[in-house]
């Protein structure tokens, strides 16, 4: 079992902070050094090392040392995890969507106004006003 | 823009639009009764709906696996705009104190009406991890009996 209880809160809050997410595409395309991680950002070297460290903590990268340069890579488990937490609720929210469509087919439409209902049940996307 | 690509992995965004009025579908989201006819998953669910339909009020949904399993989802109502906008805490009883947050928007779209969920997550920063164990529980209990019946 992978230690998914404690990183999916950590992965939230390490991907809260934009440099940290341009960080995170960075790595995206393959593994990097700090300096190079550090160059599209206007802040200080203590900086980035430290927003380095909260994405390490959260399990997100990996650094390296290798002779006198710093190597990052991205781990992809807890984000992975992140997904699948939108996952079920996307899972969960499609099936309740689904339910409350056959509510409203079952239980017609109120009495009290007359609809025409010829609509069918995929009404189009696009936004049409009434005068 | 790919920044928020990644930012959006914190929330869910759904809609659907339905051959119905905007007054008709906020009542079956608000209506208790209603509420309990439609707000189980699958036909294997049942769903009983305690609503207290007012700004910092509770709501509590029961839902009851025909096997037995019996999850709870309870909240506080933040935001009530009959028929338009709905907003409310979102939690899975024996989960996290943690809650997470539901905007319903309901736009209407000519005759028919556009539900848009906004399932956000995390609205207290402060001591989750210490109750993540329950609420990752409840997750995957909620991932098993969905997968079973889907």
């Amino acid at each position: 079992m992978v230690k998914y209880s404690t990183s999916l809160d950590t992965t939230f809050s390490a991907l809260s902070d934009p440099t940290r997410r341009t960080i995170l595409l960075t790595l995206q395309r393959g593994h990097a050094s700090v300096t190079e991680l550090a160059r599209p950002h206007d802040i200080s070297m203590p900086a980035i090392l430290k927003h380095l460290h909260v994405l390490e903590q959260a399990g997100l990268i990996e650094q390296k040392k290798t002779g006198r340069v710093r190597m990052c890579r991205l781990t992809v488990a807890p984000m992975q995890h992140a997904a699948d937490w939108l996952s079920l609720y996307r899972v969960f929210w499609e099936n309740q969507l689904d339910a409350l469509g056959r509510f409203l087919e079952q239980t017609g439409p109120e009495k009290t106004k007359k609809q025409e209902n010829k609509l069918c049940r995929k009404p189009p996307s696009h936004p049409s006003r009434r005068s | 823009m790919s920044q928020a690509a990644v930012a959006s992995q914190s929330s869910l965004v759904i809609s659907r639009t339905y051959p119905a009025s905007v007054e008709r579908v906020f009542k079956a989201w608000t209506d208790a009764n209603q509420l309990g006819q439609w707000f189980a998953p699958t036909d294997d669910y049942t769903t009983k709906a305690n609503v207290d339909l007012r700004v910092g009020h509770e709501y509590r949904f029961t839902i009851t696996h025909k096997g037995g399993n019996v999850h709870t989802i309870l909240g506080i109502y933040r935001l009530i705009e009959p028929p338009r906008k709905l907003v409310y805490t979102w939690r899975w009883e024996g989960g996290p104190a943690s809650d997470t947050l539901v905007t319903v928007d309901f736009t209407p779209d000519g005759e028919a009406t556009k539900v848009t969920i906004t399932h956000e997550q995390f609205t207290n920063t402060e001591d989750r991890d210490k109750h993540n164990e329950g609420w990752q529980g409840c997750l995957n209990r909620l991932q098993r009996t969905l997968t079973t019946v889907a």
